[in-house]
């Protein structure tokens, strides 16, 4: 019974935290193949588009993290099969920012193959100010639930 | 972003559903290290996020002044192997207009040279990106 695994609504999954660094978010952008000057790695093209006078984090390196939070608890053989992460981008978040991903169960669903367990996310930075918001959810298998 | 090859957007032009241009790419584990190494997490199996699949895929029709990431959803599948060809699908999934400000949502899958589906990646994009430094600069 050691995979058995329990889910409960308002169950609280383990933070994650990460501390922004340019030379991060610059090589986010390049593992991707963008080479050129954008907002999220150079001053003058962030000023000229968005206006900010700093670069900003793309908003998938926040998703990221929260893929990796959801992944950890979850475990990879389920959620990275079954993972889902929708996440709002309502901050921007740049160097210098500490970031805490956190979230809690939401919901337990029955589906055919196993149980969607939905997480309430939430990222917020070193001032607690809310970075991004959304949800999270991977089907959990069948065979990982106790027997009814 | 401004390609020879692209036209200048027009929002109101833009139809959901319209196709965007399918692409090939090779997933290298460069890409895949570099990736895990940026979000500091060795055991990161979707670099996938960081090609931007869709707009990488509405960049190569169209080019505009720029956007920013106003929310995302990103499924995971099968986590894809390094060294294999995926090739990408994208369409405008959606627009909108949100407090007098335009939205285009564009939505991409990716599939590996096995016929196996990778992820699915959607994609709400603020097409007035002034709006941020406006809010935000301090």
């Amino acid at each position: 019974m050691e995979h058995v695994r329990t889910y409960e609504v308002d169950q609280e999954i383990p933070s994650l935290c990460k501390h922004m660094k340019q030379e991060r978010i610059t090589l986010f952008e390049q593992s991707g193949g963008y080479m050129v000057p954008t907002i999220h790695t150079d001053v003058e093209a962030s000023k000229k588009i968005t206006g900010l006078d700093v670069p900003m984090a793309s908003g998938r390196m926040s998703l990221s993290f929260a893929t990796e939070c959801l992944r950890r608890f979850f475990g990879e053989d389920v959620y990275n099969r079954s993972g889902v992460v929708d996440l709002r981008f309502v901050r921007p978040v740049r160097h210098g920012d500490t970031v805490t991903v956190g979230g809690k169960i939401l919901s337990v669903v029955q589906e055919p193959n196993g149980r969607r367990v939905t997480i309430e996310l939430s990222i917020k930075n070193q001032n607690g100010d809310t970075t991004a918001a959304g949800q999270g959810s991977a089907v959990v298998p069948s065979g990982f639930f106790p027997q009814e | 972003m401004a390609e020879p090859s692209t036209q200048l957007l027009d929002w109101d032009a833009i139809r959901i559903g319209d196709a965007l241009p399918s692409y090939e790419y090779v997933l290298t584990q460069e890409m895949l290290d570099k990736y895990r190494q940026s979000v500091e997490d060795p055991e990161a199996r979707f670099p996938t996020i960081s090609v931007k699949e869709d707009t990488s895929s509405f960049y190569r029709k169209y080019h505009d002044v720029g956007s920013v990431n106003a929310r995302c959803t990103f499924y995971c599948y099968n986590p894809p192997t390094p060294g294999t060809r995926l090739r990408v699908n994208a369409w405008i999934a959606d627009k909108y207009m949100r407090r007098g400000k335009p939205y285009i949502v564009t939505e991409a899958v990716s599939v590996d040279e096995q016929g196996r589906l990778i992820d699915r990646v959607i994609t709400h994009e603020l097409k007035r990106p002034s709006e941020v430094g406006r809010k935000w600069n301090t």
